[in-house]
């Protein structure tokens, strides 16, 4: 069985992984540069070369969400021989060209954040990402509103004065999701944004036999919202391909 | 693991469900000679055989024990102690202690918790 590496989401940190590190085990969950106990030093960051640096020397199996999907992308692609299968959940990739709906969330965010409005920045995460655009605030439960709310506050204030950005692979994933040779699932929430929905369905058509899951009522953190219904999707994919 | 070069807070400790009955006073004094430390995934606290001399709480993050002959044993959270068989029953680690996400643990040397913490396991 390999060593499971969970990469957390852009506002979250590897508390949202609070569910699966039993369920999964032998799993760690890591805090990204920026993000949770790790602080962040520079603009750019290496996503890659840090959570290469925590994971073991044999091949491990990278589950991301979001962000954490990107860099275990590039990592497959990068170190394929360090990645034994991947679970990417909510993905990103370079060059997508978002939606207005995501830019209008970005642009009300970068505004927030400009005014000093650190709360309204925040509530605005939450309800993009934990929320997602089809639910209310109040239709999640309230407990994981504030456990998220309380990630991305923290990361807010990890990267004042900073502006984040990834160090990029070149070439970049979106062009050679064909090379991917680790077994792969691609996973989404139901109610996550349009956007990722389609990210979700370029990567499943485009790596070698990538599997697609989707979970009912959740949006962006299904392992956080619906841990029991993720947990058991994902251990499923990892006994079947032997990792 | 990173020292910090400050302790834990009264307000950390009280949260702590061991320490929970500790008046305030007691608490202040406690956490003066505690000393936090921040732990990277993966990283282990003290392993199975060691020597015990330190008595630890977490204050973040999850870490597990584990055991060579029985595998993983438990999670702990923040709120959860560990480290005290070895210190009240001078004894080495019957177990081993790794964190599976950062985490922030605080810790007292044989002392310190003979004096504060031993009393609490008085009843046991």
């Amino acid at each position: 069985m390999t060593e499971r590496i969970l990469l957390h989401a852009g506002p979250a940190d590897s508390r949202m992984y609070r569910a699966q590190l039993e369920a999964l085990a032998p799993a760690l969950a890591l805090d990204l540069p920026g993000f949770g106990h790790t602080p962040l030093e520079t603009d750019t960051v290496d996503f890659r070369s840090f959570v290469r640096h925590a994971m073991p020397d044999e091949p491990a199996t990278l589950v991301g969400t979001s962000l954490g999907a990107v860099i275990s992308l590039e990592l497959a692609l990068e170190s394929p021989d360090r990645v034994a299968a991947l679970v990417l959940v909510g993905p990103g990739i370079d060059g997508h060209e978002w939606s207005p709906e995501v830019r209008a969330f970005g642009e009300e965010e970068d505004a927030a954040l400009e005014q000093g409005d650190l709360e309204a920045a925040v509530e605005a995460n939450v309800k993009m990402w934990l929320a997602g655009p089809r639910r209310a605030l109040d239709d999640v439960d309230p407990e994981l509103r504030t456990i998220v709310a309380e990630m991305q506050r923290n990361a807010f204030l990890l990267q004042e004065g900073h502006q984040l950005r990834m160090s990029p692979l070149d070439p970049p994933a979106s062009t050679r999701l064909a090379e991917v040779r680790a077994p792969t699932l691609v996973v989404t929430g139901d109610k996550d944004v349009d956007d990722i929905q389609e990210i979700a369905d370029k990567l499943a058509a485009e790596i070698p036999d990538a599997e697609r899951a989707t979970i009912a009522d959740t949006a962006h953190l299904p392992s956080l919202e619906r841990p029991d219904e993720f947990n058991r999707i994902v251990l499923a994919f990892l006994r079947k391909h032997g990792v | 693991m990173s020292p910090r070069a400050v302790g834990a807070t009264q307000h950390e400790l009280s949260r702590i469900g061991l320490l929970a009955t500790l008046p305030g006073e007691t608490l202040a004094r406690l956490a003066q000679r505690m000393t936090r430390e921040d732990i990277a995934a993966g990283a282990g606290v003290f392993s199975e055989g060691d020597e015990g001399d330190r008595f630890y709480v977490v204050l973040s993050g999850m870490l597990t024990v584990s055991q060579q002959s029985l595998g993983a044993q438990a999670v702990l959270r923040p709120g959860d102690y560990f480290g005290e068989v070895a210190l009240a029953m001078h004894m080495p680690r019957t177990a081993s202690v790794r964190a599976l996400t950062p985490a922030t643990v605080a810790s007292c040397d044989q002392e310190t918790f003979d004096e504060f913490i031993r009393p609490l396991f008085a009843d046991d």
